[in-house]
């Protein structure tokens, strides 16, 4: 069979090898007999059990994936108007494009304040409790900053850079206040973070050196160097940190609907994770060059300590298996680069390192399902 | 949007209508319950993540013996490949499934690599061909569905590759509808694959197609500088691809909306037909067009939200790379883009009421 072994020895296995307990803790609720006939699921059951012609053909009308008239007037009203609209609205913006340099500044600062002022009015016309309506004062934050930047393009007034960012997030804080929305507190936190890179970069600390070479090689390139500065990425760390924990306070204290989401803090945290197992790594590699290059102790004692307080906070007081994946994932990267600084060396020392890696992942996945199970049992 | 049938209840009344066995419907219970009990996302990709990197460690020292004796890379870059197949078809888990698909793809660049050295890089067309050998043969092999879809893509992509080589230019515009004629008659004839045992080829099999049409079809819209002054042509003659498509979306959109149309409605048949014509004739520059419109519509009649969205999303990368590449002003774009938006409102108008001629159109099922 092209399958390998049969469908029943590939389920059994399946059931021997444990890999069936593991559950998506705290995710969709769904229990085994809710596991829905999606097109997936349907293609899925059909190979596995090699269902006959008239078998399938049945399975896909009893699952209702057959078009009828009222799908079909659905999809072609749908699509053609979407494709429609889009279509006339990047031919406006392509028309806009061509004529930008002939028109004045006043047109110009009408249009984009005229952008940002038609977002809020449909905004709080929907309400800021529907999806409509949030997603047009999110893009009435994102035009904040497009405005921000032609203002600083138009009057050059030799300000810094980190001025944008640091005006941008003040003048979206109320909104962000009122908002009752996690997309916006997400841009207010990456606006503060590039705040405050580019004020460390440009006016307290500024690279020297071939360090200035980074900012040639793009936004992003120059970004991942930053974290090279272990003192910057601790200030980054501690911004991060800051946000995590005002927001878990919060919803733990008022526990407001909108707050139940989990993906802000995930984010946050991440991001808190990312800006001490970075440097922690470089540290370990740039040290071997016996240059000190802005690097400390201080990452290192940082990532110890939030590793141990994210495993145990989210472990014993409140279970999130994606942060707790984070954390891990964070822990095998700074294990495993410890291993290659001080192990690889010949053929053999790769295939240690292998097994040292497998042994990790295992041991990680395995402490994840236990935790999982536990969640379960919890619910 | 329709409630989604549970899919033990799915399994219940296929035994119940004595379409399966009771052992086939126990063994549908149990895999339910795999579904069920899945890992989340991240944790798969944390282990993925590992397993690669793990693999391809194994895959260094295991290379560090081939190093003394030429060519040897073709023995091991093989032994890895056939390792890898062993290693799927062995075991399940996560880890072991990544690590198996790492294991792959490296041997199989060993095996390319190896092939290159023994022809001292001098015959890209035997490496080429080499490399998707290999492919074809693990495509049956190495039975996982992301692996068989990245063999079809290595199979595809080398093929074309080959067409530029052997300077068979004139090809080019009939592989893409080819690849998308391929999706259409795969998904009409699906229940046969199940049937036959061969269900676990069929879904890569068409994610493949439709992966390798949209690239052929992206060549269409690749924009060489003026500057560069260069005579090779990616893609000549990109309106045969557009008759070809045109046919193929003449065809899926007829049979799909066969159940709509009365059968002594010749007004709304020739309104439909004509309408599908216009369009054709409207994308003879850019037969992307058709082609994501014939994906979509795929999608559309299967209830497969995820071909259907993967047409609406090549539509706008087409479009998006179509309109960049052209030499025209931004005022003749932004007409183009215009006017034919509004043609398409104008369609969607006419479409409607010829396909749901009645004022309640929700209300026709």
């Amino acid at each position: 069979m092209p399958g390998g072994l049969s469908s029943r020895d590939r389920i059994n296995s399946r059931i021997r090898s444990g890999d069936n307990v593991l559950q998506r803790a705290g995710e969709a609720n769904l229990s085994e007999s809710e596991v829905p006939a999606s097109h997936a699921n349907v293609q899925q059951l059909a190979a596995e059990l090699g269902l006959s012609r008239a078998a399938y053909r049945r399975a896909v009308e009893l699952a209702g994936f057959t078009a009828d008239r009222a799908d079909w007037r659905r999809y072609i009203d749908y699509f053609l108007m979407a494709a429609g609209v889009l279509l006339i609205v990047a031919g406006v913006a392509a028309f806009f494009a061509w004529n930008w340099a002939d028109l004045g500044r006043v047109q110009k600062f009408a249009l984009i304040q005229g952008g940002v002022l038609l977002a809020v009015l449909v905004a709080c016309r929907r309400g800021l409790d529907t999806i409509p309506g949030r997603a047009t004062l999110l893009a009435a934050g994102g035009l904040v900053g497009v405005l921000l930047a032609y203002f600083g393009q138009t009057y050059q007034t030799g300000a810094d850079p980190y001025g944008l960012f640091l005006g941008w997030a003040i003048l979206i804080l109320p909104w962000a206040l009122v908002g009752r929305q996690a997309g916006l507190w997400m841009l207010l936190l990456a606006l503060a973070n590039l705040a405050f890179v580019m004020y460390w970069t440009q006016v307290l600390n500024p690279p020297a050196g071939w360090w200035e070479l980074a900012t040639l090689l793009g936004p992003l390139v120059w970004l991942g160097f930053t974290v090279m500065d272990s003192e910057l990425a601790s200030c980054l760390f501690a911004i991060n940190v800051l946000a995590l924990l005002a927001w878990e306070l919060l919803a733990a204290w008022r526990r407001p609907t909108w707050m139940r989401g989990r993906w802000f803090p995930r984010a946050a945290a991440a991001l808190a994770l990312a800006t001490v197992v970075a440097p922690t790594i470089a540290i370990i590699f740039v040290a071997s060059l016996g240059e000190r290059l802005y690097m400390s102790l201080l990452s290192p004692a940082l990532f110890v300590v939030t590793t141990t307080a994210c495993l145990w906070h989210y472990r014993r007081r409140h279970i999130d298996l994606p942060i707790l994946t984070c954390c891990l994932t964070g822990g095998i990267l700074v294990l495993t680069s410890l291993a290659v600084r001080y192990v690889l060396g010949d053929a053999l020392t790769m295939l240690l390192l292998a097994l040292f890696l497998v042994g990790q992942v295992a041991a990680a996945s395995w402490w994840l399902r236990g935790v999982a199970r536990d969640a379960e049992a919890l619910r | 949007m329709k409630e989604r049938l549970p899919l033990q209840a799915l399994i219940g009344a296929l035994a119940a209508e004595q379409l399966i066995d009771g052992a086939a419907a126990d063994r549908g219970r149990e895999l339910t319950g795999q579904m069920y009990a899945i890992q989340p996302w991240y944790v798969r990709t944390m282990v993925g993540f590992g397993a690669w990197l793990a693999s391809l460690l194994l895959v260094g020292f295991i290379a560090s013996f081939g190093f003394a004796v030429e060519g040897s890379h073709v023995v091991i870059g093989l032994a890895l490949a056939a390792g890898s197949v062993f290693l799927r078809r062995r075991y399940e888990t996560d880890f072991y499934v990544q690590s198996a698909l790492a294991v792959s793809l490296a041997g199989q660049l060993m095996f390319a690599l190896g092939v290159a050295e023994l022809l001292d890089w001098d015959q890209p067309e035997a490496i080429v061909l080499a490399m998707l050998s290999l492919a074809a043969l693990m495509f049956v092999a190495f039975p996982d569905r992301i692996h068989r879809v990245l063999m079809v893509l290595i199979v595809s992509g080398s093929f074309v590759v080959l067409v530029y080589l052997w300077k068979f230019n004139w090809l080019v515009p009939v592989l893409g509808p080819f690849f998308a004629a391929a999706l259409v008659v795969l998904q009409s004839t699906q229940g046969s694959w199940y049937e036959a045992d061969r269900g676990g080829l069929v879904r890569p099999l068409q994610s493949g197609l439709m992966l390798s049409s949209f690239g052929c079809l992206l060549l269409s819209a690749v924009y060489i500088l003026p500057e560069l002054h260069l005579r090779f042509v990616f893609y000549p003659r990109p309106w045969i691809s557009t008759l070809l498509l045109g046919a193929l979306l003449l065809y899926v959109a007829g049979d799909a909306w066969r159940s709509l149309l009365a059968a002594d409605s010749k007004t709304g048949r020739i309104t439909v037909y004509a309408l599908l014509v216009g369009i054709a004739a409207a994308a003879w520059a850019a037969p992307g067009i058709l082609l994501a419109l014939v994906v979509a519509l795929l999608g559309a009649r299967s209830g497969n939200h995820v071909l259907a969205g993967a047409g609406v999303v090549f539509l706008a990368v087409f479009l998006a790379a179509f309109f960049y590449g052209i030499e025209t002003t931004l005022l003749v774009k932004s007409m183009t883009l215009v006017a034919t938006g509004i043609v398409i409102l104008v369609a969607r108008w006419l479409m409607l009421r010829s396909l749901f001629p009645s004022s309640g159109g929700l209300h026709d099922a």
